[in-house]
């Protein structure tokens, strides 16, 4: 074992050499649009991200859910081509053209190859400029979100997480879903409303990354989005303002094995404690095989095959958040583990050693995340709609190693009390009662 | 927030998808590996991407769930979370904790053909992650203790794949009376009351006749080539000892199906039925000509898409369904599977539905596919290869899962321009071999009870 373990060792030293700098440039179109770009010719491809801010979270009470509806709708028919057409040409340009929503934004992806960039954008354009919002494919949604609606009645992912944001956030948008009369009230003209309303040119966030230069990418970007107003997105939503945990929320639905989801107040990622948390929440249980909850509730004791954590940060809310499931005859071991857990980390935080794995590992590993252009445009676009500077990448490792066991520990106090935690269960757990309904 | 799998693709539902990766109109072949073999008869591929400076590091296994003794199955599954367990050198956890410590993550994955094994490491880790592969090839040691928690660990991943989802259950049941007598019919995590009786000594009877640098193939991708990892597979795979008379993978046959099959299941968590059927189909493992590539474009245009015949005749213009498609496993080394599936409208039965499905299928064997739909299929079949190209992750599991799935580097070369050649007569061809009633499963999932 000690030659081993001497070779391991031996490799430390390196590691810092791994992380390549990505060489991200903020241009300017000729008509003046920002975008941020990394120029990559290895593979013959493109990627583009955009986002716009204002999501389904500035939704009228009245048409919620209708800024997803318009979204899908996008790809839907658009100029002089129905659904059906619309969707050929993306085939026979071998390109993929999306569009989200999120709570607090819209975005769309757009990836091709080279050979078919211009047409691809222009596909992008026609998509985003004349969406036609027919009534056959508007009616086949809304057939779909009906069923969606039924389904989800039995999904304990969805239960959970309503759970969890009914009791923590009730009042919030967030906390809101789509019903049957807000399907009902999905018309064309809402439709049009509501995308007038989002895509807007201020606000916009651009990210391109591959086989193209400076120059290319500006007339795209000039001739897909230079149409579009100048206005501000209008409304936003308030912060959600959080209540106290509820130790124990159970639902009941008929399957062999609970979900139990956790949830804490976080903080948002401009905090100062954002990049301690970021290490902390690997020790806990962010860390795949080598994270605390796993070797204590998986490793040691069997119970679930997958537990972890992670910070969740919407513009209006941050949590930390886990998940576990678990046999229901082991739900009430599984939590007193896990609240345990979550105790001696509070009390005690971590030790040196496990800051150190930590860091060496999160710096380490980010390399694997900018290995090809779909994922460095991923990383770059999450850091540029994030609000972060150019080349926040860049130093993103800097920040990891200068966290120190104290920053640890002072993150492990102010943010992982297990009396914060509010435990959702959802399943047929043996032998657990819920606290009373607030 | 997801839980981290021991591995992320237990079933390889994800065979077609992962060769159904190619070029467009003008196709294009994928990049040539360099492989060469050791002298103990370990094979081994390098994928060169020098984009970052990182590796993916692969070892796959020649043994799957296919291979496990009757009564013993999830054996292979099992076995393939013991191997995080401990060697001399490594002690029970350990394993992934190193690698974690250096940078890079770690995993596994069982299919019925093979076991497969991986890292992903800054390329200055390399050395250290073949050492630890290379030690617990044949140096494993199980303790009794390592044994029971993780048996646990593997019921409970059962339950959360299988036993809660009602579509889950269905689909192992259709599948055992798809190959009645094949082991492509066990499900590979294993049937429960077997999972719960497997022990030590079977798992180490399952690990001395397989896992064995004779039985494995190595792929490396990304910032590495062939001249450089030579001498480091040499020097640390390359003195491991091969197992002599590795057992000839002999698999039974079917017997030949006597009709269509059919089986509903209903359970208390449906809200919403659905139906769908399952096909024996051949494999690029079995296929004589491009009798597998000719199924892929099959069914890219009958259920690929939402431009596809099923999606347009169901959903759009007859609005009987609310989804529908279909899609090809051509994967396995012992023969693939083709399935279609749709989930009805409202006010719309089962019985109906499977009509529709059944006229559209119909239609496609009497005109076969239009011009338009032909190009249009393997182009986007195709184009997927130049977009693989983007991952050495990606690259390096098609060839690994092609190569262990019986496929030569040439086939997956040359697996764009094939696809490009494939003709109508060859698509009508093998649609009508496949979409034969008499040898399907069709299944129909339901509420407990019916709702009015």
């Amino acid at each position: 074992m000690k030659a081993a373990l001497i070779a391991i060792a031996a490799f430390f030293a390196l590691i810092t050499q791994a992380f390549a700098q990505v060489p991200v440039q903020a241009i300017r179109s000729p008509g003046g649009i920002d975008a941020w770009l990394v120029s990559d010719s290895t593979v013959p491809m493109i990627v583009l991200h955009a986002y716009w801010q204002g999501g389904s979270a500035t939704e009228p009470s009245s048409n919620v859910g209708i800024t997803g509806v318009m979204t899908d709708m996008l790809t839907e028919g658009a100029g002089d081509l129905d659904a059906n057409a619309f969707k050929e040409r993306l085939q026979d340009l071998n390109m993929s053209l999306g569009f989200s929503s999120g709570w607090d934004g819209v975005g769309m992806s757009l990836v091709t190859l080279t050979e078919n960039r211009d047409a691809a954008f222009e596909m992008a354009r026609v998509a985003l400029m004349q969406p036609r919002f027919d009534a056959a494919p508007l009616e086949r949604i809304k057939r779909q979100i009906t069923i969606g609606l039924r389904t989800r009645e039995s999904n304990a992912g969805y239960i959970a997480n309503l759970a969890l944001d009914q009791a923590l956030i009730p009042d919030h948008p967030y906390a809101r879903r789509i019903n049957a009369e807000n399907v009902a009230a999905l018309t064309r003209p809402a439709l049009l409303a509501r995308r007038a309303a989002l895509f807007t040119r201020s606000g916009l966030m651009l990210t391109i990354v591959g086989d193209i230069d400076a120059e290319t990418a500006g007339r795209l970007i000039d001739s897909t989005f230079g149409s579009l107003p100048l206005t501000r997105p209008a409304s936003e939503p308030p912060l959600a303002e959080i209540r106290p945990a509820t130790p124990l929320i159970v639902r009941a639905l008929p399957q062999p094995q609970s979900l139990v989801l956790f949830a804490a107040p976080g903080i948002q990622d401009e905090d100062p404690d954002w990049t301690a948390l970021v290490v902390a929440n690997y020790i806990i249980g962010g860390g795949g095989f080598s994270s605390r909850l796993m070797d204590q509730v998986r490793e040691q004791r069997g119970l679930v095959y997958g537990i972890s954590t992670g910070p969740s940060v919407r513009d209006y809310s941050a949590f930390i958040r886990g998940s576990a499931q678990t046999e229901n005859g082991d739900v009430r071991q599984a939590i007193e583990v896990i609240r345990a857990e979550l105790a001696r980390f509070h009390a005690e935080g971590a030790t040196q050693a496990e800051v150190d794995d930590a860091i060496t590992y999160l710096t380490g590993s980010f390399a694997l995340d900018l290995d090809s252009n779909s994922k460095i445009a991923g990383v770059v676009h999450g850091y540029h709609t994030g609000g972060r500077d150019i080349d926040y990448i860049n130093g993103r490792n800097d920040r990891i190693r200068a966290v120190t066991r104290d920053d640890v520990n002072r993150v492990a106090r102010r943010l992982f009390d297990p009396n914060a935690f509010t435990f959702v269960v959802v399943g047929q757990p043996e032998g657990l009662e819920p606290a009373a309904a607030r | 927030m997801n839980p981290s799998p021991r591995f992320a693709t237990l079933v390889s539902a994800a065979c077609a998808a992962v060769l159904a990766f190619a070029t467009p109109s003008v196709a294009q072949d994928m990049p040539r590996p360099e492989t060469f073999t050791l002298r103990n008869g370990m094979q081994v591929v390098v994928v060169t991407d020098r984009r970052a400076p990182v590796v993916t590091h692969q070892v796959w296994y020649r043994v799957g769930a296919a291979d496990e003794p009757r009564g013993v199955s999830g054996i292979a599954h099992f076995f393939e979370h013991l191997m995080f367990k401990g060697t001399r050198q490594i002690a029970p956890g350990e394993f992934s904790r190193t690698i974690a410590r250096n940078g890079g993550d770690d995993n596994a994955s069982t299919s019925w053909d093979y076991t497969v094994y991986y890292e992903r490491i800054s390329r200055d880790r390399l050395e250290l992650v073949m050492r630890m592969e290379a030690d617990r090839m044949r140096n494993l040691r199980l303790l009794e203790e390592d044994i029971a928690s993780e048996r646990d660990v593997i019921v409970e991943e059962r339950r959360s794949r299988i036993d809660n989802s009602p579509g889950g259950v269905l689909s192992e049941r259709m599948r055992a009376m798809l190959y009645p007598h094949h082991p492509y019919g066990t499900p590979v995590i294993g049937w429960l009351h077997e999972i719960q009786a497997l022990d030590r000594a079977e798992a180490l009877d399952f690990y001395r006749v397989w896992y064995a640098p004779n039985n494995a193939i190595l792929v490396v991708a990304g910032d590495i080539d062939a001249a450089e990892l030579r001498p480091l597979a040499e020097r640390i795979y390359g003195r491991l000892r091969p197992t002599r008379g590795l057992p000839a993978r002999t698999w039974v046959a079917d017997p030949p199906s006597i009709g269509p099959m059919r089986v509903t299941h209903r359970d208390e968590k449906v809200r919403q039925p659905s139906m769908s059927r399952f096909y024996r189909a051949v494999s690029y493992g079995t296929d004589e000509g491009r009798q597998a590539h000719a199924l892929d474009v099959a069914m890219e245009i009958l259920g690929g898409s939402e431009t596809s015949r099923l999606y347009r005749a169901l959903v759009e213009d007859r609005q009987i369904a609310v989804s529908a498609g279909a899609g090809a496993n051509t994967g396995g080394l012992g023969g693939g599977q083709a399935s279609v599936f749709a989930s009805p409208a409202d006010g719309v039965s089962l019985e109906a539905l499977e009509a529709g499905i059944d006229d559209v299928i119909a239609t496609f064997l009497r005109d076969g596919p239009t011009d338009a739909e032909l190009n249009r299929a393997k182009s986007s079949l195709s184009a997927a290869a130049i977009y693989s190209r983007d991952s050495q992750e990606a690259l390096a599991n098609v060839y690994g899962q092609s190569l262990v799935q019986g496929e030569s580097i040439d086939d997956i070369v040359s697996w764009p321009t094939q696809i490009e050649a494939v003709t109508r007569e060859e698509v009508m061809a093998i649609a009508r071999e496949t979409f034969d009633i008499n040898k399907s499963v069709t299944g129909l999932l339901l509420p407990a009870e019916d709702r009015p």
